[in-house]
């Protein structure tokens, strides 16, 4: 109610006026009573007194006014501010526990909605981001909109009233040359990849490098109200072939070399000047910032035979526009919905584009309009798990504030006595509990914003640049600030209102000295200890299991490193070539190209040999069934499934893949594509158990190749000319199942390795230079063998893993220490007449000291064998990421559990130990 | 005669029908209810002023200050369109209260 606010606001800030207008109207009052009765004859001194008399308390009267107009709401606000703060900073350590818990629910929670508002909630980089709208095509009945083709985008354009600009956006991958300078794609080693152990591969330099180009009609960035931040952006109808650099690709690729304006790029091997850089992080309507923007017009140039502006059938683009000042989406999806039936009656009826479809216009944001189920789901999930973290926060802190309310019992029931009001204590204790939830929250804010920093920028800066260049803004704004301050505001209420009524409760603090007296053996194990007790045991459970889950996949990730696959690691350099789809290079082309550079690499000194073949833990696993008799083809009969790969005749020697029996090819055998295999040991044990391998025959079946490239094999059937020893190419936690090579032809091409006579790494700059001068267009990839172990999928995952259920660990190791240090500390000052009275009649301090933890210990165990049997479960699920490590580890399950102890022990020393500093006679003289 | 204490609640009905009829200050309120109830309802006076500063509070009555019949400047005090809505209100409810009283004394 308005007049309700300015009374209560007007008694806040003119405090002297609204005092003097009361002190008037009352004297007024008394003045006319006074004469009232000089009237009826009594003398003023006796008219004055029964004035009084008939009036009452004036002082109460006036109290009584203030609270009737609201002034006291307002001040005792301010007053219990002031108290609480007061409070706080009474008892540091409890504040600083407590301040700790809340940040590391209200940070969880922070981060999760800083994620989402910096992705779903991200409005288009531009000038006034409310009135640009992306327009959604989809086919009636289907649901999945499509693109548009060029001709359809022109025809919205040229025709429409609602827009003020209708542009028109697509993508795709170009291979950036002619760069000059070593490559710098990689970011420099640190971040989180490096605190994970795990890499990327590694450009080599000098080749051409691989982009991602956002292909754009020239109106982008003027319809967007975005000025470059260097030169110029793209003008109607470019003639020339231009290119706008993004910031961030220019920043990490040319170090911000300003001199690039102006400079040729060759991308796909046609050149391109380089008119512009955009700003920093600018992505626009793309999920991330790509490497260079080019109008929609360079698509001849850059994709052979692609041309989307004279080729109806190439639905290129997504459309978006900017709507004019007085129009509505409304209004802009009922005239593009007429106008997209206008195009589809120009097309012959019977072909795709012809098809009735729906149009819709809604708000763009970089990362779609529509959140898709599976987004909504993950953000339910996550919602639903950080909102637990903030309620085992609460919890725990409640139970700290249990504790301290239980200490404040006497100043409680004293305030009680003098008789303030049960509303008016829970209201104070309240604003206590928010003004501790919102501290928390500011840091609990800070702390989010930083660890996002830190993954934002380590993560933008660990990926290849052909994904995008990572561009989330995870600054805090308004609507975070908002955010943070309701979910602390919640907590405070959530952990203080509990402790606030059981505080205030007359009768619990009338019987608190009963209650302290009861010393026979503990207090009452009443309903509310219980609860805590069960909550305690299931932290202390819940953490151990994620701890010991941790201990494990870290031992294991560390074990698989150190561990011995079968084939040389150290020296192998294994190249991967990227060849961008717009050169158009046909098998013949690229075959002759990978041939001829391996002819190259032969001659660079410190080569020992090159070999091709599949990278052994590189992926690109093949896999076929194998039968023994040709007459098993048609039976249904289940056969054998084994992993094969095409390889050079030197392959197992490059690699030293030792054959334990027979041979390998010959180059003969390679030329002539002969039908002969070399199968592992493995693969041999489990055709031919206990037989001799050598000489025997194998049928493949091209149909029953699993993730092969269903190409027919050169044979039906292959003989067996030698046996290769075991090794872990396929997955690095366990052995190849079975594995068979077969010799590549010379009009195939694989894979390459390198062997280096010592380190492969100093080979990377000569090998990247002789593929430069082969084919400068092709982009070529480098890793060590050694590195691609730590690439593995189970290595990868186990790290991290490691490394979640570390950090998830620790924080829920935090969370139940403070859970421990309150319940200790409520029991600590429950019994302290208790243990006065013991240490009056002698027990040491040791004694009690021993009491109180064997008594806190006892939730702390149970959680404790509980959790030794929730690991036990979850361990076993975790075996094929171990490595070899048993999943029953005694030494991930010792530590684990034995710094969990001493993590409970400290945090229920500190409050024990107040316990044995209770002076017998004042704990007795409160009797 | 012996004066009845005002039953809780019934203040609030009472200022507001003064009022009903004109603006008034606060002395002449309470003495306008005891002339009215021929001496038999007494306002704690020291009651009144929180009562009508609870009243301004929520609107149903507004304050201005003005010139009092012996010269003096004195808070007056005037129904609000929403204070007298309420007034209607409370007699609505009053009138029944007293009925359904007066009926159950009768009976029983």
């Amino acid at each position: 109610m308005l007049s309700d606010l300015w009374i209560r606001v007007r008694a806040l800030l003119r405090r002297k006026t609204v005092e003097k207008e009361l002190e008037d109207e009352l004297r007024f009052h008394l003045e006319r009573e006074v004469e009232k009765y000089v009237q009826r004859g009594l003398s003023r001194e006796d008219a004055q007194r029964l004035a009084r008399v008939e009036f009452g308390g004036v002082e109460l009267a006036k109290e009584e006014c203030r609270d009737a107009r609201g002034l006291a709401w307002l001040e005792t606000v301010w007053q219990d501010l002031r108290f609480g703060l007061r409070m706080l900073g009474k008892n540091p350590s409890f504040t600083a526990l407590a301040i700790f818990a809340l940040a590391v629910g209200t940070a969880t929670n922070t981060a999760v909605f800083t994620a989402f508002n910096a992705t779903a909630l991200r409005p288009i980089q531009s000038t006034d981001p409310g009135r640009i709208v992306a327009v959604y095509r989809s086919a009636v009945g289907d649901v999945n909109p499509t693109a548009f083709n060029y001709a359809d985008y022109l025809y919205f354009r040229e025709h429409n009233r609602s827009f003020e600009g209708l542009f028109a956006a697509s993508g795709t991958d170009v291979s950036v040359s002619d760069l000059g300078g070593a490559s710098s794609r990689n970011a420099p080693a640190g971040g989180i990849t490096s605190l994970l152990g795990i890499r990327f591969f590694e450009q080599l330099g000098g080749t051409a490098e691989l982009g991602r180009a956002a292909m754009v009609s020239e109106n982008y960035f003027s319809t967007l109200g975005i000025a470059p931040f260097m030169g110029r952006s793209f003008a109607d109808h470019e003639s020339d072939p231009v290119a706008m650099l993004s910031y961030n690709f220019w920043a990490r690729r040319f170090k911000s070399d300003a001199s690039m304006v102006g400079k040729t790029l060759k991308l796909n091997g046609k050149p391109f000047t380089v008119i512009g850089i955009t700003p920093k992080d600018f992505i626009g309507t793309y999920p991330n910032a790509p490497s260079v923007w080019l109008p929609v017009s360079a698509f001849p140039l850059i994709e052979v035979g692609r041309d989307p502006l004279h080729n109806s059938n190439d639905e290129c683009c997504g459309i978006y526009g900017r709507l004019k000042g007085d129009s509505t989406k409304d209004q802009a999806q009922a005239e593009l919905t007429v106008l997209a039936d206008e195009i589809r009656r120009s097309y012959p009826s019977g072909s795709q584009t012809s098809r009735p479809v729906t149009i819709s216009v809604e708000s763009a944001s970089p990362f779609g309009a529509h959140p898709s189920p599976e987004a909504i789901t993950m953000l339910a999930a996550l919602m639903s798990a950080v909102g637990l973290v903030l309620l085992i926060a609460c919890a725990n802190v409640a139970g700290l504030q249990l504790a301290r309310s239980a200490a404040r019992r006497r100043e409680i029931s004293l305030r009680l006595a003098l008789g303030a009001s049960r509303g008016r204590l829970i209201q104070q204790l309240l604003t206590e509990a928010s003004l501790l939830a919102v501290m928390a929250g500011g840091a609990g804010l800070l702390a989010s914003w930083f660890a996002e920093r830190f993954l934002e920028t380590s993560v933008a800066g660990a990926l290849p640049p052909e994904w995008g260049f990572l561009a989330i803004n995870v600054n805090p704004d308004l609507r975070v600030f908002a955010y943070t301050l309701a979910v602390s505001l919640v907590a405070g209420i959530l952990f203080g209102l509990a402790p606030a009524l059981e505080a205030s409760n007359p009768d619990l603090a009338s019987t608190s000295k009963e209650d302290g007296s009861n010393f026979a053996g503990s207090a009452k194990p009443g309903r509310g200890r219980r609860l805590r007790h069960f909550f305690i045991a299931a932290q202390v459970a819940v953490c151990l299991v994620l701890l010991i889950a941790a201990g494990l996949l870290a031992r294991g990730s560390a074990r698989a490193v150190r561990l011995d696959p079968g084939f040389e690691t150290k020296k192998i350099l294994a190249l991967d070539f990227e060849i961008p789809p717009g050169l158009g290079y046909d098998a013949g082309k690229m075959t002759a190209t990978v041939h001829e550079m391996v002819q190259r690499f032969k001659t660079v000194p410190g080569v020992t040999d090159v070999a091709e073949g599949r990278v052994p833990l590189g992926g690109g696993l093949r896999s076929t069934k194998v039968l023994l008799d040709p007459s098993e083809k048609e039976s249904n009969l289940p056969a054998p499934v084994l992993y094969y790969s095409y390889v050079s005749p030197n392959y197992f020697e490059t690699l030293s893949i030792p054959i334990v029996r027979g041979r390998t090819f010959t180059e003969d055998e390679a030329r002539t594509s002969a039908p002969v295999t070399v199968i592992s040991e493995a693969a041999a044990k489990k055709l031919w158990p206990g037989q001799d391998p050598i000489g025997k025959r194998v049928m493949l079946d091209a149909r029953s190749q699993f993730h092969g490239f269903q190409q027919s094999f050169p044979s039906e059937t292959f003989q067996v000319i030698g046996v290769s020893k075991d090794m872990r190419s396929a997955w690095l936690n366990e052995i190849d199942p079975g594995f068979f090579a077969i010799p590549l032809a010379p009009d195939q091409y694989a894979e390459v390795m390198i062997r280096a006579q010592t380190d492969p790494k100093a080979l990377m700059a000569a090998v990247g230079r002789e593929a430069k001068e082969v084919d400068p267009n092709v982009v070529v990839y480098a890793e060590t063998l050694d590195g691609l172990m730590t690439m593995n999928p189970g290595f990868v995952i186990s790290r991290v893993a490691t490394v979640f259920s570390t950090v998830i660990g620790l924080l829920g190791l935090v969370l139940a220490a403070v859970g421990i240090y309150g319940m200790v500390s409520y029991v600590v000052v429950l019994r302290t007449h208790e243990v006065g009275v013991r240490m009056a009649l002698g027990a040491a301090r040791g004694d009690v000291l021993s009491l109180i933890l064997r008594q806190s210990a006892k939730p702390v165990v149970i959680g404790l064998f509980v959790g030794l049997g929730g690991s036990v479960v979850v361990s076993r699920l975790l075996s094929s990421f171990l490595f070899g490590i048993s999943s029953l580890d005694p030494v991930a399950f010792g530590s684990v559990s034995l710094f969990l102890m001493c993590v409970a022990l400290t945090a229920s020393y500190f409050p024990a130990r107040r316990a044995t500093r209770v002076d017998p006679m004042v704990a007795l003289r409160y009797e | 005669m012996p004066r009845i204490d005002l039953p809780q609640g019934t203040l609030d009905l009472l200022i507001l029908r003064t009022l009903g009829l004109e603006a008034q200050h606060g002395w002449a309120i309470s003495e306008r209810i005891q002339q009215i109830s021929s001496d038999v309802l007494r306002v704690q006076q020291g009651s009144l002023y929180p009562a009508l500063h609870r009243l301004e509070r929520r609107g149903w009555i507004k304050a201005r200050w003005g010139t009092s019949e012996n010269n003096r400047r004195a808070k007056y005090y005037e129904l609000t369109k929403a204070g007298r809505r309420q007034l209607e209100v409370e007699k609505d409810a009053w009138d029944k209260l007293t009925a359904a009283v007066a009926q159950v004394l009768g009976t029983a």
